[in-house]
């Protein structure tokens, strides 16, 4: 059903007299937590701090078990509450499907954890931030997120709720994937939701997920970069070489981006202006960097850098580099694709590039620019890549540039081009980049683990190609 | 008589090989529908792309409220209020209605340094557009690849009404609408008028061109022929001024004798497209299926044809129940399909007339069960050439390089190489010009009366279905709904049939 | 009436059309870089032009050019198979496991392997054919999936220790010149012959110039698509199993990045990635061109490795010269 245009002013009133004091409630049940989350712990043993309470074993004190035990309460409860709340609002139509949902998953991650260590209280790894950390973040802002959609009025009511609708958002999917990997392998092996795993996965993943960002732009102008791995492994042995040889480590962070935009912009002059197909020249950008790589490096590993060129492994409030660099970087790529005049147009030419030329959008500049801003995020994964370890291999781990296109097409880019987006893409790498974790947690032998993969991945291709068949059908 | 807001002089515009337009003068008044007529290839493309910025003139003047100007680009004419709706539509499928409406000029909100696109405002306005435009029942966030022709168009009006047109050029906006949705259209274009907008109108259905313009162009190879008033002249001066000779009759329709049936379908059902269709079709027969865009004429036929799955229903050919999985079974036991989209369906543009005759029939000039003897295509290719008037120099000329008319013969020449008893023709002549429609139709009429071919003609133009037919079918929501003798059929009956329940509007 | 004059028809096209295409299509440009690139390379090494070398590097080339048989029916479809690589390598672990591991004669190992890559080839197609999953898509999930298999099975260890007669393939030789040279030659005849006169062939430039039309013009497009993957798969399987009759070795990661050498060799040839042009001469020019720089670059002291660079700006600038002809020919 399409929704029916009221006036304005109708569904203003409307909104004004439904404001039920019921929405609130997460808010409350939030701003509790909160309270029980990081103050509870100081009160009763303030050197423990948020993120490293001790479990319920034998040997804790009464003072801890009653932290632990309150935390627990509040979880359960406020777990119930939310996943009612959730449920109520996919029925409200005020309330946008996608914070329903996140709502409800919310709740259904806080109660799951709830049973997780009820059962088990001997993961001696899992600490409060991973347990009640998830559910409880997720939860605050699905409920901040649904009182400022019912407290601010629309211009038009928001859709009925429809399956088709929220399963519609791959964003939606990927979080759900996630969500049930966690849960599931978490029961299996509690020690897989521990603080260091996650924090390890999402760090090992944070570069990728930077380059699937990249990609995922190229790829909704109707493009794709297949040369993308051979890059970042030629970038991160420049960065290495650069500061090795006495530079200063802030050029050697910063030139490798610049080359990589270069590089995008050589790649994306011969796509828009000679009009050569970009896997063509992609492809043969891939031999030539590679080739450019083998001969410059002699297959040798770059080592001896200065202790303050590794980047990815400072930390700021707790949190590592990759990780916000990650975060950061997708919100913003987000924010420039859904409200920048240039984000528009790339799904202008993605989707109609004669239309797009029509309403005076120049394809060729977004195809340019769009390469360039890939070469950008190829920089900085580059540079994420050389900083993580002590030594930078000579070669970039093979089928990279797979691995990232894979993240991209999963995270919901099409590859016939003009849909996407970055959130879809980075939520694909991190996925992905569990699923790999989670296969060593579920003691999968090393061996299958990439025919697993495989299997997941043709798994996930199909679903989502399946949903977008029946969604045009529908249409 | 006001000052024209739009005036063309003397334009002249070179193409490689081609001058496609040698001297043409247009203008438009301020609020008036202005149309455009004239074949294929007589310039109206390439003149309504030099009003719209996309070509620039070779020489001539053109003037805006009576300044001299010239427009670069597209975006240039735009901004001077000159807004074009093209053929293919120039929409992203995958974008919003709103975002459509706005691409290249969403409205902006500063935050700091940074200009965003305001997307709250972006779907007001959009609102408000559409209601301007008395269109209520358009959801501004649904994706434009669901909606239907119609409201697509819809979207396409509301676009230009965004960019504060003045004037707004219509080309063939009624090619792929359904009677229900070009009724539409028309109350949206009069109600522009009103609102003093002109528009210019390009359309090959002369009908429109009474029912809705003040002034009409017509223009020949080239050429400015003349304008007249609508009031003041007919149909039958329009067609001569369009082919530079008088068209005796559109519809030479001969008198056949009708023989035994050739073709009997039962019971066919494809849900939701065909829901128990029964009809016969006899040798030497034109059988005319008219019906709204949508009532599942061309899926029925798709479904016969073995494009599409039958659910169940019998096919019978010369009473022989037959099973058709896959075209090449259809096109065995004698059935062709010349498919309604000849540039996707019809034919493979980039192939030359050659390949295209000879696609649906390569067992026929093989050698060895396999290999094909280029020898015996050329003479198959030769052969369609001669029989159907395709003006072409060479088999060898590619598929694209030709003009619709004798794009549309290639794919029927492409189908009579099958030798078929049975021919299918989905809109045969749609988009095609006066002079090469008529030669078409007197084709048609040809195989049924000397060759006694059995032939189905879904077509929505019911002129051409009444001229045509022997005998007339009607569909509605996949069902046959009536049927008439060419004798019994009057316009009206028809149209009622198509139409007699409201047409339910798409997923609402 | 329209009066219908019948102006001249010319049927066939004129002696100087066909050679003045010829000299601006693809093949005649690349045959002539070709040619240019022996003189040259023959000029910096005496070694070059000798028939013993040139033998070699047949061999050499040989797994390369039979995957690139199907590989350009493919293309020409407007498909693209990624996944050759990881099948090869799969179809190489097969044989030397079912043989060493599981106990299977030699001869029933190698019709396994190549049974598995002809149904490695069969899954891509009857997904993409079913499903309708893009072929990109598809084959870069297999490329995951099948060198994961390969893997799992092999758990990382090789096979070695083949009996004499199966490196006869490999490192054999008939009437003095290698013995895969003759196999790639046959195919290479056969591929050529029927894309270029069979019905099968004409409907493949169909299919990827118009599917729709291709459909609507009755041809069995899904059974065409399912057989070149099907082929692509166990042409994978055939050069794997030349290739570690080569080595006399399996490895799991055999046939790493094939399918990029494959699609460069494929696409230099001038079969255009988006379908509906190409054909299997050019592939073969493509392929010779490709291990003719890489030799004759190594002779001339370059790294092996290097060679990558020259062959990466070839294929860029073959196309580039492409187009640009194109637009000349347009004008």
């Amino acid at each position: 059903m399409t929704a029916v245009a009221t006036s304005k002013d109708g569904s203003k009133a409307e909104a004004a007299s439904s404001r039920t004091p019921i929405v609130f409630i997460p808010f409350v049940l939030g701003v509790v937590m909160l309270i029980g989350y990081f103050v509870l712990p100081f009160i009763n043993q303030p050197e423990l701090g948020a993120t490293t309470i001790p479990l319920l074993t034998a040997n804790r004190d009464n003072n801890e078990l009653d932290v632990i035990t309150n935390g627990l309460r509040l979880l359960w409860l406020s777990g119930v509450v939310v996943t009612a709340l959730g449920v109520w609002s996919i029925y409200e139509p005020r309330v946008d499907r996608t914070v329903s949902v996140l709502t409800v998953i919310g709740g259904i991650v806080a109660l799951t954890y709830y049973v997780i260590f009820y059962m088990d209280y001997r993961a001696e790894e899992a600490t409060f931030f991973s347990s009640i950390g998830i559910g409880f973040w997720v939860m605050i802002a699905a409920a901040v997120l649904m009182i400022v959609q019912v407290a601010v009025p629309r211009g038009q009511p928001a859709k009925h709720f429809e399956v088709q609708y929220m399963l519609g958002n791959q964003e939606t999917v990927l979080i759900l994937g996630i969500v049930a990997l966690l849960v599931i392998v978490g029961i299996t092996n509690p020690r897989f939701l521990a603080e260091r795993n996650l924090l390890d996965v999402l760090q090992g993943n944070a570069y990728i997920a930077v380059a699937a960002i990249g990609m995922s732009v190229v790829i909704v102008t109707g493009n794709i970069d297949i040369s993308v791995g051979s890059l970042i492994g030629l970038l991160a042995v420049i960065s290495g070489r650069l500061v090795v040889n006495g530079a200063p480590v802030i050029i050697a962070w910063t030139l490798p981006i610049l080359i990589g935009i270069g590089v995008g912009a050589f790649i994306g002059a011969l796509v828009a202006y000679l009009r050569v197909p970009s896997i063509v020249v992609t492809l043969g950008m891939l031999s030539i960097l590679k080739g450019i790589l083998i001969i410059w490096t002699n297959g040798e590993r770059v080592t001896g850098m200065p202790e303050a060129f590794f980047l990815a492994q400072q930390r700021y409030l707790g949190v590592s580099v990759p990780i916000w660099t990650m975060i950061i970087l997708t919100i913003l790529a987000a924010i420039w694709m859904r409200y920048s005049q240039l984000g528009r147009s790339l799904y202008a030419v993605g989707g109609n590039a004669e239309a797009a030329r029509l309403s005076g959008i120049s394809p060729r500049t977004v195809v340019l620019q769009a390469f360039m801003i890939n070469g950008l995020f190829t920089g900085v994964a580059a540079v994420l890549y050389a900083t993580q370890f002590q030594v930078i291999q000579a070669t970039p781990p093979p089928s990279l540039e797979l691995f990232i296109i894979t993240a991209a097409v999963v995270g919901g880019v099409s590859i016939l081009g003009g849909v996407g987006t970055a959130i879809g893409a980075t939520l694909a790498a991190i996925l992905l980049n569990m699923i790999r974790s989670a296969l060593v947690f579920i003691n999968v032998s090393p061996f299958w683990i990439q025919a697993v993969q495989g299997t997941l991945i043709l798994v996930t291709v199909l679903a989502d190609l399946l949903r977008r068949r029946r969604q045009r059908q529908r249409g | 008589m006001a000052d024209p807001i739009l005036q063309l002089q003397d334009v002249h515009k070179r193409f490689p090989g081609v001058h496609a337009l040698k001297g043409v003068q247009f203008d438009v008044l301020p609020s008036e529908v202005h149309a455009l007529l004239g074949e294929n290839g007589a310039g109206k493309s390439t003149l309504i792309k030099i009003i719209s910025g996309v070509h620039r003139p070779d020489s001539g003047e053109m003037y805006l409220e009576g300044q001299q100007t010239h427009f670069n680009n597209p975006r240039e004419a735009q901004q001077s209020g000159i807004t074009t709706i093209y053929q293919e539509l120039g929409l992203y499928p995958e974008l919003t209605v709103a975002e459509n409406i706005f691409m290249g000029h969403a409205p902006k909100r500063r935050i700091g340094p940074f200009e965003m696109v305001n997307w709250r405002h972006m779907e007001d306005r959009a609102l408000e557009l559409l209601a301007e435009l008395n269109i209520h029942d358009l959801d501004v966030r649904r994706k434009v690849g669901t909606l239907n022709v119609g409201n697509r168009q819809r979207v396409e009006i509301a676009k230009a009404l965004s960019l504060d047109a003045r004037i707004l050029i219509m080309d063939e906006p009624t090619a792929a609408l359904t009677e229900a949705d070009v009724e539409r259209l028309f109350n949206i274009v009069r109600l522009l008028r009103e609102r003093g907008v002109s528009i210019i109108y390009i359309s090959h259905r002369l009908q429109e061109v009474f029912e809705l313009a003040d002034r009409v162009t017509v223009l020949r190879d080239g050429e400015y022929v003349g304008t007249r008033p609508v009031a003041d002249t007919t149909e039958d001066q329009l067609i001569s001024m369009m082919v530079g000779r008088t068209i005796e009759n559109l519809f030479p329709k001969m008198d056949s004798e009708i023989g035994d049936v050739v073709l009997e379908v039962q019971n066919l059902v494809n849900e939701p497209t065909t829901r128990d269709v029964s009809f016969t079709l006899r040798a030497g027969e034109i059988v005319g299926m008219a019906g709204l865009v949508g009532s599942g004429r061309s899926e029925t036929a798709q479904v016969i044809f073995g494009m599409l799955p039958a659910q169940s229903g019998t096919v019978l050919v010369n009473g022989q129940p037959v099973k058709i999985n896959h075209p090449s079974d259809a096109i065995r036991h004698g059935i062709a399909y010349v498919p309604e989209d000849r540039s996707t369906q019809g034919l493979i543009r980039e192939m030359n007339i050659r390949e295209n005759t000879s696609m649906a029939v390569m067992d026929l000039v093989t050698a060895l069960g396999a290999f094909i003897n280029p020898g015996r295509e050329r003479a198959l290719a030769a052969d369609a050439i001669d029989q159907l008037g395709i003006r072409a120099y060479s088999t060898e000329q590619t598929a694209n390089k030709l003009s619709g008319g004798n794009q549309q013969k290639v794919v029927i020449g492409k189908w009579l190489s099958s030798n078929p008893r049975v021919i299918i023709m989905d809109e045969p002549t749609r988009g095609i010009d006066v002079g090469a429609k008529s030669e078409i139709h007197r084709r048609m009429s040809q195989l049924a009366a000397e060759q006694h071919l059995a032939i189905l003609m879904i077509s929505s133009e019911l002129p051409e279905v009444m001229g045509m037919s022997d005998r007339i079918l009607v569909m509605r929501e996949g069902r046959i709904v009536a049927e008439y003798s060419r004798e019994a059929a009057t316009q009206e009956d028809i149209a009622a049939a198509m139409m007699s329940e409201p047409t339910p509007q798409e997923a609402s | 009436m329209v009066a219908t004059e019948k102006p001249k028809l010319i049927t066939a096209p004129t002696f100087a059309d066909r050679l003045r295409n010829l000299a601006l299509s693809q093949e005649g440009v690349l045959f002539i870089i070709t040619i240019i690139a022996i003189l040259l390379l023959s000029t910096q090494n005496e070694n070059f032009l000798t028939a013993s070398n040139l033998l070699n590097q047949g061999r050499l080339l040989a797994e390369v050019g039979l995957v690139a048989l199907p590989m350009t029916y493919i293309i020409i479809t407007g498909g693209i198979d990624l996944s050759v690589g990881s099948i090869f390598g799969l179809c190489a672990i097969i044989l030397g496991f079912s043989w060493q591991e599981w106990g299977f004669p030699l001869p029933a190992a190698i019709a396994l392997a190549l049974f598995i890559g002809g149904f490695a080839g069969f899954v891509n197609g009857i997904f993409i054919v079913r499903v309708r999953v893009p072929p990109l898509i598809m084959t870069l999930a297999t490329l995951a999936l099948y060198r994961g298999l390969a893997l799992g099975i092999s758990e990382g260890s090789s096979a070695r220790g083949f009996p004499e007669w199966f490196f006869t393939l490999g490192q054999g030789r008939f009437m003095d010149v290698p013995t895969q040279i003759w196999l790639l030659v046959i195919f290479t005849v056969i591929s050529g012959v029927i894309l270029a006169t069979t019905t099968f062939g004409r409907s493949l430039y169909a299919i990827g110039n118009n599917e729709t039309g291709a459909r609507f013009s009755g041809l069995p497009v899904d059974r065409y698509l399912l057989m070149i993957y099907t082929f692509s798969g166990l042409m994978s399987g055939l050069a794997g199993y030349i290739f570690v009759s080569r080595v006399s070795t399996t490895r799991s990661d055999m046939g790493t990045g094939l399918e990029l050498d494959v699609i460069a060799a494929v696409v230099l040839g001038g079969t255009s990635i988006f379908g509906g042009t190409g054909s299997i001469t050019g592939t073969v020019i493509g392929v010779i061109l490709i291990q003719l720089l890489k030799n004759g670059l190594a002779l001339s002291g370059v790294t092996s490795d290097a060679t990558i660079i020259v062959i990466g700006t070839v294929l860029i600038l073959s196309i580039l010269v492409n187009r640009l002809l194109e637009n000349y020919k347009a004008a």
